[in-house]
């Protein structure tokens, strides 16, 4: 596999990637409304290049308090999906589903926690099955991991995994937002050089 | 005296500070924070280290990345401002288990390797290591005071410490 700095990806690359997060995403979102009953909203995909020393707070402040969703993804890629709630986003989505109307992430109970990691399996199942559609690449997934926690704790554990040769970690992230604004989540996948590469080169024969 | 300053330090990043400046990392997760402090000059240093080794490494540009180096770096900017290397002690947190991933018994985390290896080096460098809040499985932000060498630790529903 091509191994490249960062700064050698072309902008038409940027572009591939940028759209095999949006498809990702978008059949994502599909399975969300279904599951939530309300319509959703999704930014652009965006492809980040950050820096480590900036990593804990690429999904806003270090500290503040995520539900953090992680899958590894092996197979044709080395790679992690991350998807990430806001606190009130995480209470909003237990208390939709539970018909509860919880206040703080202390007070989750077993069952709201299920309910929170079964979301996040399904958002996350959804993803990488379009992914895989799209790229035609092989991928196995490990069960999912839920942690809330400071987003900057969440972030370390991918950002040791991917930047061990690397003083950057290249991602694609997308934002997405329902209608009426109580839920709010990210998206961001994860991606090693040699995998990058692999997700262009899957696409090139489009091109 | 004047205010104290927060100095921040990055992930895979150290610095160095006198009284009365404050220097602190925030969540912290499997990554390891180690404070050095020189009670008599109070001059205290942080790093924020990501990885146990760099000896596999070919081209470290970052030496703050891992445990061995950042923890050369980090003594010699103390020494260089007045530090000596027989009155230093040392604190550290982190090397929490994030996420659970079967498959994986306790030695073979990273969270725990990171522990291990500053533990190992700080013995090598005789620098005692007088308090510690590692592992678990929970993120931690912490402080390092240099008038005091009081290290806090801030969690997310695990309280706050000072040790």
């Amino acid at each position: 596999m091509r191994n490249r700095s960062y700064q050698d990806i072309t902008d038409i690359e940027m572009d591939m990637l940028r759209e095999a997060g949006n498809i990702a995403s978008g059949n994502a979102m599909t399975s969300l409304s279904t599951l939530i009953g309300s319509t959703l909203d999704m930014s652009v995909a965006k492809v980040r290049i950050e820096k480590i020393q900036g990593l804990p707070d690429v999904l806003g402040n270090a500290e503040e308090v995520i539900a953090g969703m992680l899958i590894n993804v092996y197979g044709d890629l080395n790679a992690m999906l991350l998807l990430a709630f806001k606190t009130e986003s995480a209470l909003a989505i237990v208390n939709r589903m539970l018909g509860k109307s919880l206040t703080d992430l202390n007070e989750l109970e077993e069952i709201d926690y299920s309910a929170l990691c079964e979301t996040g399996n399904i958002l996350a199942g959804s993803y990488l099955s379009a992914l895989n559609t799209f790229t035609g690449l092989k991928l196995d997934v490990s069960t999912p991991q839920m942690a809330i926690d400071m987003a900057g704790a969440i972030l370390s554990y991918p950002a040791i995994e991917f930047v061990y040769n690397d003083n950057s970690m290249l991602f694609i992230e997308t934002v997405f937002e329902d209608v009426n604004g109580f839920l709010n989540g990210t998206y961001i996948l994860i991606l090693d050089n040699a995998s990058y590469n692999s997700v262009i080169e899957s696409l090139g024969v489009y091109l | 005296m004047r205010e104290g300053m927060v100095i921040k330090v990055g992930m895979a990043d150290l610095n160095i500070a006198m009284e009365p400046d404050i220097l602190t990392t925030l969540g912290l997760g499997s990554c390891v924070g180690i404070a050095l402090y020189d009670p008599i000059i109070k001059i205290g240093g942080l790093a924020h280290i990501m990885l146990p080794d760099s000896t596999q490494i070919k081209n470290n540009e970052n030496k703050a990345k891992f445990a061995d180096t950042a923890m050369q770096v980090l003594l010699q900017q103390m020494l260089k401002q007045g530090a000596k290397k027989n009155r230093l002690v040392a604190k550290i947190a982190g090397g929490a288990h994030m996420f659970e991933f079967k498959n994986m018994d306790d030695m073979m985390r990273i969270g725990t390797r990171n522990v291990n290896a500053v533990l190992q080096i700080l013995e090598e460098m005789r620098i005692p290591l007088i308090a510690q809040d590692t592992g678990d499985n929970y993120g931690r932000t912490i402080e390092l005071h240099t008038t005091t060498g009081m290290l806090r630790v801030k969690t997310i529903g695990h309280g706050i410490r000072e040790i």
